[in-house]
């Protein structure tokens, strides 16, 4: 047995050296091979290898998958980088259908609500009118789709929360979304008010409307109408179009789809995204706030819903015909249509305009009064300024609370400016020769002074920023 | 809408959060509602289609305040027209504008008056496109009709047709990444989901597509305002590989949940959360829904 079993023993050794040996070799041949001994027909000296050694064989499956090996030294970190948009992890594309989940998975992930909810709940006031007949101020509201009531003297104590308005009118009856002018009928005290870009309807109500409910009456406008004014005189209301860079103008009475009554577009206007509109009816001019971006569009097609004085649309646009101007104020006769040059326009670098979003005229003080969205100030010019030209006074600053103003209304009887606060669920209210950085003599707020405003108003894209961790949306 | 603005939020936030940062002022550029932007990680930069000036602008990834954009693609070289929608492929640097029954394609670093380095249109090519997205992984350009918007014309182009007055099938249509010219599609979502999917996202180490879905939106343009106030909207998840009448994977937020008016979409595959915004409720909502990811 002994013998059987050294012989064994030799036998193995015998193998065991002869695989060592050919192991060698082939490792040698191979290095030698992968090293470049012999490239481009020259021969080159082989790398000479230590102590490797081969130390198993592992045999390649016959039907199996290759793995593609991942090149040496790659950064992981670096290819997630290169997965655009949103990955967190390594940049490997799938190449086949993935199953189908079940139809009790699918429902059960249809019915899951949401783990997190970005909404302002507090009321944002976007824009504002002042009704001294009858002691009110009425707010388009944009965060809720409202319009609130206010009375004038409402001032919201500095412990309270917020104050609540007298009436709202709110709700899916309304068509009120983005509610961003108002006017007060003086006589009547008919609310008025215009949706922006979502719904293109001047809504009408009773001035004691309240709720959940249709309005008195409704007017179909061009889309994107922003500001809004009446020409008493005339009976008439003159509407921005932001879209159209145009002011269109109704009868006041006007309703569902009655045609404008007056047109003014076209390039000698200089409109460019038209804002705010205010009517002076003491010399029967009009300003019109401008924040800059336009286009150019050829007149020609079929007449928009059958009227002849409806703003040449989008569809009629010159490719690549856009362009930004600097944010300016122009002046206009108000009975002005077509493609007029304005009389007047403040613009440059001295006004301190930015984004000047509402507008309202002093007729007997010869002021013009702007509120500028991101500049968070009111500007006043007078009336009859012209080019680039300092505003004759400022208001701006911590203890005036004023923060994206995004409207701005006098009340001619009591003398006050007042300014929506977008920024800051506030309207806060002057004597009408402030200016500086004055303490509001009144303030109403929607919600406390240290609660953000997030100023959500149609949110629309969104994207995520991966090196942040934070979610962009924009409005 | 009174004041246009990107604002960025902690992913978790939550209520009436304070934004961390905001990009808004004249400085920037912007004008009424902005319909789309893009993140490029790579490059660390943020994309926006200008509406009137028919301009895309682009800012540094950690922009705030009242600032200019690095870049801004405007001029009569462009062809941009009212651009709503906008993608950007870091990895291959290029910027992709739907514009009706075309996609213009510009380079990433292009600036000022600069001609698209690709179109493509065409009756093959079965456009409108309302909006883009691209996967960079699989080398794929993806288009959504936004059938709603197609209706109205919005874009500029013909009302449902194409370039060779066909009649345009909404749908989602993946084209290879270099598609030029009047390229087919290589696949084509239709049916009643797809066809009315609207902003898009892409997961592409997966090969997964989230789209918001907004069936019967009437845009409120004419006063119909019927089924406006409905619980009908959701994301619909689909993959790159789905081809023809193909009902999505999985729908997140709804059908008869919560979404009555979705707008845009972002995804967060590292926690697989699915954002999307709903102009109605006027609010973002966050969804976990790690099974949508796999």
């Amino acid at each position: 047995m002994a013998h059987v079993i050294r012989a064994w023993r030799t036998l193995r050794a015998i193998r065991f050296l002869v695989l060592t040996a050919v192991l060698a070799t082939t490792t040698h041949v191979i290095v030698s091979w992968s090293a470049g001994a012999v490239q481009n027909g020259a021969v080159r000296q082989t790398t000479v290898i230590g102590g490797e050694r081969l130390v198993s064989v592992e045999p390649l499956a016959e039907d199996g998958e290759l793995c593609v090996p991942e090149p040496v030294g790659v950064d992981r970190q670096l290819i997630a980088s290169l997965v655009p948009q949103q990955s967190g992890s390594a940049g490997v594309a799938t190449s086949s259908t993935p199953s189908r989940p079940s139809e009790a998975l699918r429902s059960e992930v249809a019915k899951r609500k949401p783990a997190g909810t970005i909404r302002d709940p507090r009321n944002a006031f976007a824009s504002l009118v002042v009704d001294p007949t009858r002691n009110e101020v009425v707010f388009a509201e944009e965060n809720n789709f409202s319009v609130l009531v206010y009375d004038r003297l409402e001032n919201t104590p500095p412990r309270a929360a917020l104050s609540e308005p007298k009436r709202i009118i709110q709700g899916e009856n309304t068509y009120l979304e983005f509610a961003c002018g108002v006017y007060v009928d003086p006589p009547t005290g008919d609310v008025y008010v215009i949706n922006n870009d979502t719904l293109n309807w001047m809504t009408v109500w009773d001035r004691n409307a309240r709720g959940n409910v249709k309005p008195t009456r409704k007017l179909h406008t061009p889309m994107a109408t922003f500001g809004i004014a009446a020409d008493e005189e005339n009976q008439e209301l003159l509407l921005t179009v932001q879209d159209d860079h145009a002011v269109v103008t109704f009868k006041k009475n006007a309703k569902e789809l009655e045609a404008p009554v007056r047109l003014l577009q076209g390039p000698k206007t200089r409109m460019a995204d038209p804002h705010g509109i205010a009517v002076d009816p003491k010399t029967g001019l009009i300003y019109v706030t401008n924040w800059g971006t336009v286009n150019e569009r050829q007149a020609g097609g079929p007449p928009r819903f059958g009227h002849a004085l409806w703003p040449i649309g989008r569809n009629n646009n010159i490719p690549g015909s856009g362009r930004f101007e600097p944010p300016s104020i122009t002046v206009y006769r108000k009975d002005a249509s077509g493609d007029v040059a304005p009389l007047r326009v403040i613009q440059g670098p001295k006004t301190g305009l930015d984004w000047p979003t509402s507008i309202a005229v002093h007729p007997d003080r010869g002021e013009v009064f702007v509120a500028n969205d991101t500049a968070d100030t009111v500007t006043v010019y007078r009336t009859t300024d012209n080019g680039d030209v300092a505003p004759m006074r400022v208001l701006k600053g911590p203890k005036s609370m004023i923060k994206n103003p995004t409207g701005v209304a006098l009340d001619l009887v009591n003398n006050e400016l007042w300014v929506a606060n977008f920024g800051s669920h506030s309207a806060t209210v002057y004597p009408v020769d402030a200016a500086g950085d004055p303490v509001p003599k009144r303030v109403i707020r929607s919600g406390r002074p240290e609660e953000p405003a997030p100023m959500l108003g149609n949110p629309h894209t969104m994207a995520y920023d991966s090196k942040r961790d934070e979610l962009l949306v924009s409005n | 809408m009174a004041h246009p603005q990107i604002a960025a939020f902690a992913r978790l936030a939550n209520g009436g959060a304070k934004p961390t940062r905001a990009i808004a002022g004249q400085k920037t550029l912007f004008s009424r509602t902005i319909h789309d932007m893009a993140y490029d990680p790579v490059h660390d930069e943020i994309l926006v289609p200008s509406f009137y000036a028919f301009a895309i602008l682009t800012f540094r990834g950690d922009a705030t305040g009242n600032v200019a954009p690095v870049r801004k693609i405007f001029g009569p070289h462009t062809r941009l027209k009212n651009p709503q929608a906008v993608a950007v492929d870091g990895v291959h640097g290029e910027i992709f504008v739907p514009q009706g029954n075309q996609v213009l394609v510009f380079s990433r670093e292009a600036d000022g008056d600069a001609a698209p380095i690709r179109v493509v249109e065409g009756p093959d090519t079965g456009l409108g496109a309302g909006r883009v997205t691209v996967d960079p992984l699989h080398n794929l350009m993806i288009t959504a009709s936004a059938s709603g918007e197609a209706r109205e014309g919005s874009f500029g182009g013909p009302v449902a047709t194409n370039g060779g007055g066909r009649r345009r099938v909404p749908a989602i249509r993946i084209f290879d990444r270099m598609a030029d010219g009047n390229a087919k599609p290589l696949r084509v979502i239709t049916g009643s989901f797809a066809r009315d999917a609207w902003l898009m996202t892409t997961y592409p180490e997966k090969g997964i597509i989230f789209a918001v879905v907004r069936p019967g939106n009437t845009g409120g343009l004419e006063g119909d305002i019927s089924g406006r106030y409905q619980l009908d909207d959701y994301v619909g998840v689909w993959s790159i590989f789905d081809e023809g009448d193909v009902a999505p994977r999985f729908t997140i937020g709804g059908p008869n949940l919560l979404l009555k008016d979705a707008r845009g979409i972002a995804v967060d595959p590292k926690s697989k959360d699915v954002m999307v915004s709903d102009k109605t409720l006027n609010a973002v909502f966050r969804f976990h829904v790690p099974e949508a990811f796999n």
